[in-house]
């Protein structure tokens, strides 16, 4: 998954701006693209490519903030950098409001604005693989028969196998096959890392 | 002391003379005669009569051109007027007087506020002109915001030649598109920056052909940014290519900008996905429209603040005319035109 690779999508209404940090950053060695505004954005972006967005705040029709609310609520992952062309405090405590991931002011450091792209797309590749992660023990999850499941909740909340097998009825042995299949389901090493997948889980 | 005539119980005892004397502005109480029945103490000052001096006793000796009061009071029931006054050293000065009929005076009384013109005029040239200045200094703030896209650029193209450079073997022909970027957008900034020093040399007002679509268009980034500090969707249909009106440009974008302002304080009790304003061209018989329209409350188009004030002695200095309409279902349109200039004077 890490190895896809990071796009940086350059949205700004101003030609000259968008153009040069297109050859600013492609120099730099990154892959990008560029959008004149929000909509033409929204209407070529496919929220499985990664990387990060550099965006104007301020532009005619949807504005940045507009725009990074609307990824909000169609739950797109990808960090957002805001450019502006001057320190706007209540802008800026919006768009932070928003989860912006960074704000830059415009005109920049060119190190101070490949340093924050470097460090949104890291941010991204963790976010994607995070997520991975838990799509694929959201499958194993899915996998166990409902026998198995309540073992799996018995353990994770701490129990042991005596107490485990009074609650369900069966004998210890039977308890210790059922887990055994779960910790192999899970693709677990430990009970450890079975506790840490269960609780990742949980905030979904 | 002195009671005027049916006033209600409550108010008879109040001494009218010493509630005269705490109005700022000089007021002159007569008769339908023009007989002088009160004078207050600004209205004694502005006349030049002393407190030991008797009181003039005709209306005439104070305002020698001003009609018999009676007449036009009891048709139109308040009129302003400019003519010129007389002090009691017989020297005369120009004054603006409003005349109202005391209400419920019978034989009827007449109040005349009379305010001294220099006065009024300078004080209005005054203000005209260093809220015009304030403008001037957003605009100029504005530019400056502009400026920072060519920088913006430059610095990028500047930063990318040298990666470019540095790369083995290094790009030349892309080095060189980048060299060539650098120019041209070191030249937008200068007509930027020559835009800016045009502006600062803009310092007396001065009515000239100027077409409305363009004095916006230099404004726009302002709007959209106070549009976007309220959260306001804005609408922005403003026809290119305009006739010429005769106007100051600055201060016509004043005016734009303290109905923009006025039409986004009234979106302030509004959800936020329900603020909009839109700003209109038209073109009529009478003359070249802007319309500013805001999603506000109709009623709270009542309150008519300084700004509107403000803006429509402006455009009405420059011989324009500032109107309102309502919209449907809510909202408020303030709009102003000019006629189109005549070709003569373009």
């Amino acid at each position: 998954v890490s190895e896809r690779t990071s796009t940086v999508f350059v949205v700004d209404d101003d030609e000259a701006v968008r153009k040069s940090l297109r050859l600013l950053l492609q120099s730099a060695g990154l892959t990008v693209e560029i959008f004149a505004s929000a909509n033409e954005f929204l209407t070529r972006y496919d929220p499985q490519q990664a990387g990060c967005v550099l965006l104007d705040v301020s532009m005619p029709e949807m504005t940045g903030l507009e725009l990074q609310e609307y990824l909000n609520v169609h739950g797109t992952i990808i960090p957002v950098i805001f450019i502006t062309g001057h320190a706007d405090v209540p802008m800026a405590v919006e768009a932070m409001r928003h989860g912006a991931y960074d704000f830059l002011e415009k005109p920049f450091q060119n190190q101070d604005l490949l340093q924050r792209v470097c460090s949104a797309i890291a941010q991204d590749r963790a976010n994607r693989v995070r997520l991975e992660q838990r799509d694929a023990i959201q499958e194993r999850l899915i996998s166990l028969t409902p026998r198995e499941r309540e073992v799996l909740n018995l353990v994770t909340s701490g129990k042991a196998n005596k107490v485990m097998a009074a609650e369900l009825g069966v004998s210890q042995r039977t308890v210790e096959i059922h887990r055994a299949r779960v910790m192999e389901k899970m693709g677990a090493s430990s009970l450890a890392h079975l506790v840490r997948m269960v609780m990742d889980r949980r905030p979904a | 002391m002195v009671t005027l005539p049916q006033t209600p119980a409550s108010r008879s005892t109040l001494d009218v003379q010493a509630l005269m004397d705490a109005v700022t502005a000089a007021v002159i109480v007569v008769d339908a005669h023009g007989g002088v029945q009160m004078l207050n103490c600004a209205a004694s000052r502005l006349f030049g009569y002393g407190a030991s001096e008797a009181l003039p006793s005709k209306l005439e000796q104070l305002l020698p051109d001003v009609p018999a009061p009676s007449r036009e009071c009891e048709v139109s029931g308040f009129a302003s007027r400019e003519l010129n006054a007389r002090r009691m050293d017989g020297c005369e000065f120009p004054v603006r007087v409003s005349i109202a009929r005391v209400a419920n005076s019978e034989p009827a009384w007449f109040a005349y506020t009379v305010h001294a013109l220099d006065d009024v005029d300078q004080l209005q040239a005054r203000m005209m002109q260093m809220s015009r200045l304030a403008t001037l200094g957003e605009m100029a703030a504005g530019m400056t915001h502009e400026l920072n896209q060519p920088l913006t650029a430059i610095a990028n193209y500047a930063q990318a030649g040298r990666w470019l450079l540095e790369s083995k073997p290094p790009d030349l022909s892309e080095v060189n598109d980048s060299l060539g970027e650098i120019s041209s957008q070191a030249l937008r900034a200068g007509a930027i920056i020559l835009r800016l020093r045009g502006l600062i040399q803009k310092g007396e007002i001065r009515r000239e052909p100027v077409r409305l679509d363009e004095a916006i268009h230099e404004l726009q980034g302002l709007i959209l940014m106070e549009c976007r500090l309220q959260s306001a969707k804005l609408k922005f249909a403003v026809e290119p290519g305009l006739p010429h009106v005769m106007v100051d440009r600055i201060q016509i974008q004043q005016v734009v900008l303290l109905l923009l302002r006025n039409a986004i304080e009234a979106l302030d009790g509004q959800p936020r996905d329900q603020r909009e304003i839109s700003i209109h061209s038209a073109v009529r018989p009478e003359g070249v429209e802007i319309a500013i329209s805001d999603s506000g409350p109709s009623a709270s188009r009542e309150r008519r603040g300084p700004k509107l004030a403000m803006a429509r002695s402006i455009v009405e200095a420059l011989q324009g005319t500032l109107g309102y309409r309502p919209q449907t279902p809510n909202g408020a349109c303030f709009f102003f035109y000019f006629p189109i200039a005549q070709g003569g004077e373009l």
